[in-house]
C-alpha cells in the first residue's frame, strides 16, 4: 500500500447565497481538490460537506449526482465539451438530462447570452478556445444553478480572452444572482471576489 | 534500443492485444496446416489400405510392362496380382470362388487379417499363403464342409488350407463380390492351369509411394487407360471416404481463411489505436528532433521484432498442440502420422509476413508524417473528412433508422429511461464513422462466430447420421427364392433386425428410346459388380457399367435415403405397368430423361420401361441401393435372387456361422471393417474441427474487445463528463450500455443473416450438405451479440464508474 497522501488539511469554510468566493494558491497547492469536495464530486476521508441543510456525506453518488445535475454548473480549465456534440447540443445536454420543456429555445438563449448564436450548429473543434469556453458558459447557467463551479476558467486561454471570459461570468453571475466558487491562479481577480481563500499545501492561509 | 521502447510499449493493452492475436494467429494456421497434413498422410495410408495401395489399375489382360517399369522409374511400390472365378473341389463338394493370386509384396498398404480357427478373434497376417497352400474366407469352409488343413482342388492342382481370412484390405476397391475368396501364392498360377483363352482374368497392379511420384505417375498413365481397363485412386475409391475427406479439408480451409480475416482485422484495429495513442508521443519525438527516418525506424523495427516472437511463440504452440495431437490421432487411426514442419513453418512465415506488414505496419508507418505542430494544437479528436465507403454508408443509415424508430418506441414506454436511452442511441449517430466501423467489425466477427458454428454442427451431425449406431455391418447377396422366408425366420428367431429383402433380377440395357446402347469389348471384371452399393466403380467408369449385368429391382418402397427429383415415385397404380425409377447419376452418364423409354434385356427376353420419376441416392450410405426399380408384378417373372443388409451385434458374430450353414448357397459380406474405419475418421475430422473451432472462439473474442475499446477513451472521456454534471450512474449505464447493445442487437442481426446466406451457398457448393435455415439463429444470433458486445462494453467502460468524478479537474 502506499503511503496516504494528505491534500486538504482544516479546512473549514462558509459560503453564503450570492457569494463570489475566490481560491487562489499556487500550482499544486489543493485548489482543485477542495472544489471537488465542495462539488460533491468525491468525499474527503474526513470532515463534511453540507449544501444548506443536506449533508454530502449522507448521500451517495446518485444522491450527489442528482443533487448536481439540478442545482449546480461547471465550468473547466480545459472547457470540457462534448467533441462529437454541436455547440447548441452541448449547451441542451443538461437540459434535456433533467427534462427540461422547451429546452432548445433555452439553450438558444443561453448561446445568445454568450453571443455565439451564429455559431451554435459548430462543433468544439471548429470553435476557439475562447468560444469553447463561451459555449461551456452557456452550458453552465442554462439550468439556472444556484451555484457555480470554476476551476481555472481562464487557465488555457490569453489574457485578453480570458478577461472577456471573466467579464462575462461576472455579468451573467450578476444576472442569475448565482453563487460563484471559482479557482484562480491570478491574484488580480481576487479584487472582484466578496471571499478569498488562500491555499497553500492544502492548508488555508490567513 | 528498439528492445528498451518495445519492453516499454508493451504496457499498452492495443500491443499486447495485437500481440496475442499475432500469435493466434500462427498458432491457428500452423497447427491447421500441420493438422491437415498429418490427417492427410494418416488418411491416405487408411484409404490406401483400402485398395492394398494408393492406386489400383485394374485390366482383363496382363499389365503392360511399360506401365510397371514408369512406376519402378519414379520409386513407386508395385504388386501385380491375378483374380479370377474357379470352382474349388472337396470330395463331393464344389464352390464357386473368386481366386487371388499374390506375391510376396502385396498388400502395399493395410493389412491381410486371418485366425486358424473359424470365428475367432482374428490378426494380422504378416505373409502371404506360401506356394501349395490357400486361405479361404469363412464361408468357404461350410461351402466345402472343410476344416484348416484339408486338401481342396483348385483348377487341376491340390492346395492346403492354412487360414481363414477374415479382412482383405483391397476389398473395398472391388465392392461386393459375387463368390467368396480363396488366396494363393502367385507361384502357383501356373499349376492351376486357370488360364487359358477364354477365361475370365482380372488383372491389377497396386501402386504405392510419396504423393508427388503418385500424382507424376497418374499424370503419365492415365492417357493410356483403355475402356476395359480402370485406374482408381485410393482416396477416390469409396465415395464416403471421398465425401468425408473432401468436407473435412474443405472445413479446415475455411477455419484458416475466417482466422486470417479475423486476425487482419483485430491487427490494424490493435495497430490503428496504439498509433493514435502514440501521436503525442511522436509528436514529443519529433519536436526534439527526431528525424521522420528515426520514427520510421523504431516503430518498424520494433513491429518485425513483435512480429518474429509472436511467430516463433505461435508456430511452438502450434507444434506441441499437434504433437499432443498425433498420440491421439495415431491411436484413432492405428497408424503413424507423418508431420513434416516446412510447409507449415512457410505458411508460419507467411502469416507473420502479411500480418505484419499488411496489417500491423500501416498505421505505423503513417506516424512519420506526424508534424511537430500537433504538440502545440492537440487536436485530441481529429474528425478528418473520412472518404466513407457505400458499405459504411449503407451500415449508417441502417442504424440511424433503427435508431430513430427504437428511439420513438422507448418514448411510448417510459420517459424516464427514455432521456439515457436516447442520449446512449444519439450517440451513435454522433460517432458515424467509428460506429459503422464498429459495426462492421462486430458482424465480422459474429458472422464467422455463426458460420464456423452452423457448418460445425451441420457437418458433425451429417457425418454422425451416416452411420447410426446399428447401422448394418453385414449384406448379403444370393438368397434364393426358395430360402427366403426361412431366411428371414431365421435372422427373426435369432434377433437380428433386418430392412426387407430386396429382389434382385439381372438385366442388361439394350437401348434408350431405341438407340442402341453401344457395346464395347466384353466385360472381364468376374467380380460382377452390378450391386450398385459400390457407386465408386458406376461413378468412375461411366459407359462401361452398362455392359455388364444391372441388378434390376422392384418394389413400392422408396429407400430412406432416396430422394425423388423429377416426377413421382412409383404407386400402386403403378404396379404391373412398364415404368422404371431411376437413380441421377445413371441417368446422366446414359443421358437418359424424363420420359424415355429404355430396353433391357433380362434373361432370353426383351422389356421395354418408361422413365417416370428420377432419384438421387445417398451411395455412401451403406444401403442397398439400385440405378433402376421396376414396380412389382413386371419383372417378378424372372429368376429373382434377394439381397438385404443387416446389424450383427459383435457377441452374435459366431450365430453367422449356423446361418452359412443353413443357407450354404448365400454370400455374407462383412463391411464392419469399413464402418469401423468411417467412424474412425469422423471422430478424428470432428475433433480437429473442435480444437480449431475452439482458437476461433479465442480469436473472435479477442477482435471484439478490440473493436470495443477501439473508441473507448473518447467514450470514456464523455461519460466522466456525465458524471461530473450530475448524470447518476444508473443513468449513465443505461446512455453507455444502449449504445453497446444496439450496435450488438444489430451486428448480431446481420451476422445472422450474412452467415445463413454464406452457409447456404456454402453447403449447397462446397459441402455438399442440405441447407436448412436455422431460425434459431436468427434469434439467438442478435441476442447473443447483443449481451457479447454489451458485457464487453461494460467491462471497458466500468472502469468509469469505479474513480469518483472528481478525476475531471486533473485531466488534460
Ligand atoms: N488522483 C490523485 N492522486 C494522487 N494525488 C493527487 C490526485 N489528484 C491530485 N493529487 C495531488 O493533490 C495535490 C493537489 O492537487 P490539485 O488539487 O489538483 O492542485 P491545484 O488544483 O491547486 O493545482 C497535488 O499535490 C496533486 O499531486
Ligand atoms: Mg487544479
Amino acid at each position: 500500500m502506499a503511503k496516504t497522501l494528505t491534500i486538504l488539511q482544516d479546512v473549514s469554510l462558509n459560503i453564503d447565497t450570492g457569494d463570489i468566493l475566490g481560491i487562489l494558491g499556487v500550482s499544486g497547492s489543493g485548489k482543485s481538490t477542495l472544489l471537488g469536495l465542495l462539488a460533491g464530486l468525491d468525499l474527503p476521508t474526513q470532515g463534511r460537506v453540507f449544501w444548506n441543510d443536506t449533508s454530502l456525506n449522507e448521500l451517495n453518488e446518485d444522491g450527489r449526482a442528482r443533487l448536481r445535475l439540478h442545482h449546480a454548473g461547471f465550468i473547466f480549465q480545459n472547457f470540457e465539451l462534448l467533441p462529437a456534440y454541436t455547440a447548441l447540443e452541448n449547451v441542451l445536454l443538461p437540459l434535456e438530462l433533467i427534462g427540461q420543456t422547451d429546452a432548445t429555445s433555452k439553450a438558444k438563449l443561453c448561446l445568445k447570452e454568450v453571443e455565439l448564436s451564429a455559431r451554435m450548429h459548430h462543433y468544439p473543434n471548429q470553435l476557439s478556445g475562447g468560444e469553447q469556453q463561451r459555449v461551456a458558459i452557456a452550458r453552465a447557467f442554462a439550468i439556472q444553478p444556484s451555484i457555480l463551479f470554476a476551476d481555472e476558467p481562464t487557465g488555457n486561454l490569453d489574457q485578453k480572452t480570458g478577461s472577456h471570459i471573466i467579464e462575462l461570468l461576472f455579468e451573467l453571475n450578476q444576472r442569475h444572482k448565482t453563487t460563484l466558487v471559482f479557482v484562480t491562479h491570478d491574484p488580480t481577480l481576487s479584487k472582484i471576489c466578496s471571499k478569498i481563500l488562500h491555499l497553500s499545501e492544502g492548508k488555508l492561509e490567513a | 534500443m528498439n528492445l528498451n521502447f518495445l519492453s516499454r510499449d508493451f504496457k499498452h493493452t492495443e500491443i499486447k492485444l495485437l500481440f496475442i492475436t499475432m500469435i493466434l494467429s500462427v498458432f491457428c494456421v500452423s497447427s491447421a496446416i500441420i493438422l491437415t497434413q498429418g490427417i492427410q498422410s494418416g488418411l491416405s495410408d487408411t484409404t490406401g489400405s483400402w485398395l492394398g495401395g494408393d492406386r489400383i489399375l485394374k485390366s482383363p489382360n496382363p499389365i503392360e510392362p511399360e506401365i510397371k517399369e514408369k512406376a519402378k522409374a519414379l520409386h513407386l511400390q508395385t504388386t501385380e496380382t491375378l483374380t479370377f472365378l474357379s470352382m474349388l473341389v472337396h470330395h463331393d463338394d464344389l464352390a464357386l470362388a473368386e481366386v487371388k493370386a499374390v506375391d510376396e509384396q502385396y498388400p502395399l498398404k493395410g493389412e491381410l487379417r486371418g485366425t486358424s480357427q473359424l470365428f475367432t478373434a482374428d490378426k494380422p497376417l504378416l505373409t502371404v499363403p506360401e506356394p501349395g497352400s490357400v486361405w479361404l474366407e469363412a464361408s468357404l469352409f461350410s461351402l466345402l464342409n472343410v476344416k484348416i488343413n484339408d486338401t481342396i482342388l483348385i483348377g487341376v492342382a491340390p492346395f492346403k488350407i492354412t487360414e481363414v481370412m477374415t479382412f482383405e484390405s483391397d476389398r473395398g476397391g472391388e465392392g461386393f463380390m459375387l463368390a467368396p475368396r480363396a488366396l494363393i501364392n502367385q507361384k502357383d498360377i501356373a499349376k492351376t492351369a486357370v488360364i487359358q483363352p477364354g477365361s475370365r482374368l482380372s488383372y491389377a497392379l497396386l501402386i504405392a509411394g510419396p504423393d508427388q511420384n503418385l500424382k507424376e505417375f497418374d499424370a503419365w498413365v492415365l492417357p493410356k487407360i483403355t475402356p476395359t481397363e480402370s485406374f482408381l485412386n485410393a482416396k477416390e475409391a469409396r465415395p464416403t471416404l471421398k465425401t468425408l475427406l473432401d468436407q473435412g479439408e474443405n472445413y479446415l480451409t475455411l477455419i484458416v481463411v475466417i482466422n486470417l480475416i479475423l486476425a487482419g482485422v483485430a491487427i490494424s484495429a490493435a495497430a490503428k489505436r496504439f498509433a493514435a495513442r502514440q501521436f503525442n508521443t511522436v509528436a514529443i519525438y519529433r519536436c526534439f528532433g527526431a528525424s521522420a527516418q528515426w520514427i520510421f525506424i523504431r516503430y518498424t523495427v520494433e513491429i518485425i521484432i513483435l512480429g518474429l516472437i509472436a511467430g516463433v511463440i505461435g508456430f511452438l504452440l502450434g507444434f506441441f498442440v499437434v504433437y499432443w495431437c498425433q498420440d491421439l490421432f495415431e491411436k484413432l487411426l492405428m497408424q503413424k502420422i507423418e508431420i513434416t514442419l516446412i510447409i507449415p513453418a512457410i505458411f508460419a512465415i507467411l502469416t507473420v509476413l502479411v500480418l505484419t506488414f499488411g496489417f500491423a505496419f500501416p498505421p505505423l508507418y503513417a506516424l512519420r508524417k506526424i508534424s511537430p505542430m500537433r504538440i502545440l494544437r492537440r487536436d485530441l479528436s481529429v474528425k478528418g473528412k473520412s472518404n466513407k465507403g457505400l458499405l459504411l454508408r449503407s451500415l449508417n443509415l441502417l442504424l440511424n433508422i433503427l435508431i430513430s424508430s427504437l428511439g420513438n418506441l422507448l418514448g411510448k414506454f417510459s420517459s424516464k429511461l427514455n432521456v439515457s436511452v436516447r442520449y446512449g442511441l444519439a450517440n451513435i449517430a454522433r460517432y458515424p464513422y467509428e460506429n459503422s466501423i464498429q459495426l462492421l467489425a462486430f458482424s465480422l466477427v459474429f458472422m464467422a462466430a455463426c458460420l464456423l458454428f452452423l457448418v460445425r454442427t451441420d457437418l458433425i451431425q451429417t457425418w454422425h447420421n451416416k452411420i447410426p449406431q446399428f447401422a448394418p455391418n453385414y449384406f448379403v447377396i444370393n438368397v434364393g427364392p426358395e430360402e427366403k422366408d426361412h431366411f428371414q425366420t431365421f435372422l427373426h428367431q435369432n434377433a437380428i433386425e433386418t430392412q426387407e429383402l430386396y429382389p434382385i433380377i439381372r438385366g442388361r440395357l439394350l437401348a434408350v428410346n431405341n438407340e442402341i446402347v453401344e457395346l464395347s469389348e466384353t466385360v472381364n471384371n468376374t467380380n460382377n459388380n452390378g450391386n450398385s452399393s459400390n457407386s465408386s466403380n458406376s461413378g468412375n467408369n461411366g459407359k462401361r457399367q452398362l455392359h455388364r449385368l444391372l441388378n434390376l429391382t422392384y418394389g413400392l418402397n422408396l429407400q430412406k435415403d432416396n430422394k425423388i427429383i423429377a416426377g413421382s415415385w412409383l404407386s400402386t397404380q403403378d404396379t404391373g405397368k412398364s415404368v422404371i425409377s431411376i437413380e441421377k447419376g445413371f441417368s446422366e452418364r446414359q443421358n437418359i430423361h424424363m420420359g424415355d423409354i429404355l430396353k433391357f434385356q433380362i434373361g432370353e427376353k426383351l422389356i421395354e420401361a418408361t422413365v417416370t420419376s428420377i432419384r438421387t441416392v445417398e451411395w455412401d450410405s451403406f444401403n442397398p441401393n439400385f440405378f433402376v426399380i421396376f414396380p412389382p408384378k413386371v419383372i417378378d417373372v424372372f429368376p429373382t435372387s434377394y439381397m438385404t443388409s443387416f446389424y450383427v451385434a459383435p457377441d452374435k458374430v459366431p450365430l453367422l456361422r449356423t446361418l452359412i450353414k443353413q443357407f450354404p448357397a448365400i454370400n455374407l459380406i462383412d463391411i464392419s471393417q469399413i464402418l469401423k474405419l468411417v467412424a474412425v475418421l469422423i471422430n478424428l475430422l470432428s475433433t480437429v474441427i473442435e480444437i480449431l473451432c475452439g482458437f476461433t472462439a479465442i480469436m473472435a473474442f479477442i477482435l471484439l474487445w478490440c473493436t470495443i475499446v477501439s473508441n473507448l477513451d473518447e467514450r470514456t472521456r464523455n461519460a466522466v463528463l456525465f458524471r461530473a454534471i450530475g448524470v447518476g450512474n444508473k443513468s449513465l449505464l443505461f446512455i453507455l450500455l444502449s449504445e453497446f447493445l444496439l450496435l450488438g442487437f444489430v451486428s448480431g442481426l446481420i451476422a445472422a443473416l450474412g452467415a445463413s446466406a454464406i452457409y447456404a451457398w456454402l453447403a449447397i457448393n462446397i459441402f455438399t450438405l442440405n441447407f436448412i435455415p436455422n431460425w434459431l439463429l436468427l434469434i439467438f444470433g442478435p441476442l447473443f451479440s447483443m449481451i457479447l458486445v454489451g458485457g464487453g462494453g461494460w467491462l471497458g467502460i466500468r472502469k468509469v464508474f469505479i474513480l469518483p468524478p472528481i478525476q475531471i479537474f486533473s485531466r488534460i
